[in-house]
């Protein structure tokens, strides 16, 4: 007997806080939930979202409702320490209270959320939807809170009609970092795959005899990609073709190639054809040539000219530079040549 | 209890001082400095192992006086600064860096010098500078190392400081740059002649006491032998068996009813035949056949044309004159003339 005693207190026990919060005679709301629009703790002007079925007495008119938010469902509720409705707003007049119009906000208790319409003398039906924003979040990260959701038949949040209760929660925010350096991309060479610097070899441009009836050409490749932020500028420099004191023209205007004249120029076009040389540039980077050695079968050698360069960061691209080199009948024989130099320039 | 408690937050706080003291070390920029924007260097030779310029330009994010600036070359953009890898070999003390100039916009006053004691660095200092750094300050220096290995991005870390020994950080950036390699283009030019002649038969008519027998023909002629080249003829007056027509060994003009054998290069007029010299090429006449109107034929052969330097084409025109007087034995009368370019490499 004293056990069946014992069970009894027990149960008492465990079905009390229930039967405290929920008020005489009030039914339950199904179909609940209160949306946050962001979970962050400690955040302002959040967005609360009250959803529910139809409630369960659909024969009182609703003349205030109100969220009470508390750190757990028990006879004494706590407010989350920071939430706060004060500065709450309606962002739409609710739907499924009776009247859609007429709903004001009550702020007067900051751990609630609360509206009213004294004047709604109409029955609610179908589900609710009640809409809060500039809601403060309590300040205590990952913290499980309660929001007791109740209707009442008077606009004093006094004689409730339905009531349900919701558990929400703040959480912690995760900051995912990553730290990316400046990056310059750059190497020269004659051969190269794709846009990849550590195959890059060869440092030799030979374009053969010169002749006045064929012009002699080669090519020399260069990768170049940047996270500059204005990107970079790829400069050559150097001298035109020589053999001790004579020289090829450096075509320093610009223009096409001619034979039988005394020439020396670059390009980074991608369709020369008078001569045939060079290919298209490569790569998904958005950096091109200059307009000055950009266009097909248009040759031109300044040293410190800008070849190529990019406005913007890039992905890498490979550019193929065409030399061409003619000679007239008066050019001196030997061995010409000449060293460039590539110079990038990225802007951080 | 209240002691082991103790003993954990002392644990605590020690683990917090040595986690803050690992980041100050590997994140020197990480402490209370601002980043530098529009930060770029432009290197005057990317080829690895030289000396060369470095141009920075930057803009600081704070207003405090600047006293001293580091260039700092480094194999990567953060942490602890290394020149094992990708920036080894640069160095600001060998040969030696120098200021190209004065800084600009990093405040007024006194003078900027470089301390290259550090030869990892490009740094300078100026104890008396006052005044606020504005946007698009410039550093260049000259005599810069560039690090040994081709193809290979390194960094500069740039950092201000408001004490003149790099010591109190300002502001901090970093670039990236790069060494590339060099390309070695390469031509050779053989040795050229071109000479060619347009007709091997001029026919000068038949002749008669009161007109001139004139006919022409065309040599092109070109070469890139240094010394340019020499353009002779070689051949007979005009003969008819036995007979023959005086060759004029002097220049002189044509006269009709006398008997001359002539050439020159020139456009005539008296009698009209010929053309001047053309093309872009610098080749000329020689004298005795320079002159228009005025005609010479030496049988032992004579230098016609020539130039002293390499030259492209130019076409000369030869014109042949003939006179006859009344004692001209009939006949048919020729010559072969033989024309012959020398060049000198």
């Amino acid at each position: 007997m004293s056990s069946i005693k014992y069970f009894i207190v027990v149960i008492l026990v465990i079905i009390f806080p229930i039967i405290i919060i929920s008020p005489a005679g009030a039914e339950q709301i199904s179909g609940r939930s209160i949306t946050l629009s962001s979970s962050e703790s400690n955040a302002s002007d959040i967005t609360y979202t009250l959803l529910t079925d139809a409630l369960p007495t659909s024969t009182t008119p609703v003349k205030s409702m109100e969220i009470k938010f508390c750190t757990s469902i028990s006879e004494s509720c706590t407010t989350p320490s920071g939430f706060s409705s004060s500065l709450s707003t309606l962002a739409s007049q609710p739907s499924g209270l009776g009247a859609t119009s007429g709903w004001t906000v009550n702020t007067s208790t900051t751990g609630s959320l609360r509206i009213v319409n004294v004047s709604n003398s109409t029955n609610p039906s179908g589900p609710v939807s009640v809409i809060w924003s500039g809601v403060h979040n309590p300040q205590i990260a990952n913290q499980t809170f309660y929001g007791i959701v109740s209707t009442y038949s008077d606009s004093a949040w006094t004689t409730a009609i339905d009531t349900g209760s919701v558990a929400l929660s703040t959480s912690s925010q995760i900051q995912v970092a990553l730290s990316v350096k400046e990056t310059l991309t750059f190497c020269t060479g004659t051969s190269i795959t794709n846009q990849n610097c550590g195959t890059i070899s060869g440092d030799q441009v030979n374009l053969g005899t010169g002749s006045t009836t064929a012009t002699a050409t080669g090519t020399s490749v260069f990768a170049v990609g940047t996270n500059g932020v204005t990107g970079y500028s790829v400069m050559v420099t150097g001298n035109t073709l020589r053999s001790g004191g004579n020289s090829i023209t450096a075509m320093s205007s610009g223009g096409a190639s001619t034979v039988n004249s005394s020439q020396f120029g670059i390009n980074l076009a991608d369709n020369n054809t008078t001569p045939a040389v060079g290919a298209t540039k490569t790569g998904s980077g958005t950096g091109t040539a200059t307009l000055n050695y950009g266009t097909d079968d248009n040759f031109r050698f300044v040293s410190g000219d800008t070849v190529a360069s990019a406005s913007g960061s890039t992905s890498s691209n490979t550019f193929t530079v065409s030399y061409i080199a003619n000679i007239d009948a008066s050019t001196p024989p030997g061995a010409y040549n000449t060293s460039l130099k590539y110079t990038a320039t990225a802007n951080f | 209890m209240i002691k082991t408690t103790f003993k954990i937050k002392i644990y605590r706080v020690i683990c917090g001082l040595l986690v803050a003291v690992m980041l100050l070390i590997y994140y020197p920029g990480l402490a209370f400095a601002d980043q530098i924007s529009s930060r770029s260097v432009v290197m005057g030779s990317s080829v690895a192992s030289v000396n060369t310029t470095y141009n920075f330009t930057f803009t600081v994010a704070q207003t405090t006086t600047v006293k001293s600036v580091k260039f700092q070359a480094c194999d990567d953009a953060s942490g602890l600064c290394t020149q094992s890898g990708v920036a080894s070999g640069f160095s600001s003390s060998t040969p030696g860096a120098s200021l190209s100039g004065q800084p600009t916009n990093l405040g007024s006053g006194g003078t900027w010098t470089i301390d290259n004691t550090d030869t990892t660095a490009l740094r300078i200092k100026n104890s008396s500078n006052t005044g606020s750094p504005s946007s698009a300050i410039t550093v260049n220096f000259s005599n810069v190392h560039n690090p040994s290995a081709t193809n290979s991005t390194f960094f500069i870390r740039i950092t201000t400081y408001s004490d003149d020994a790099w010591t109190t950080e300002i502001d901090s950036g970093t670039v990236a740059t790069s060494t590339a390699g060099q390309v070695t283009v390469t031509a050779s030019v053989n040795e050229t002649l071109t000479f060619t002649l347009s007709s091997s038969t001029v026919a000068l008519g038949t002749l008669s006491t009161s007109t001139t027998g004139a006919g022409t023909s065309l040599m092109t002629v070109a070469t890139n032998a240094i010394s340019g080249y020499s353009l002779s003829y070689s051949g007979d007056t005009l003969k008819s068996g036995s007979n023959t027509i005086s060759a004029m060994s002097a220049m002189t003009t044509s006269s009709m009813n006398s008997k001359q054998f002539g050439i020159n290069l020139m456009s005539n007029a008296t009698p009209s035949i010929g053309s001047d010299v053309s093309g872009t090429g610098n080749g000329t006449p020689t004298a005795g056949y320079d002159t228009a109107n005025n005609f010479k034929f030496n049988t032992s052969g004579d230098t016609i044309a020539s130039a002293s330097t390499p030259t492209n084409s130019n076409t000369f025109t030869t014109s042949y004159i003939a006179n006859i007087d009344g004692s001209t034995a009939p006949g048919n009368y020729s010559t072969t003339i033989t024309y012959v370019a020398t060049v000198n490499f």
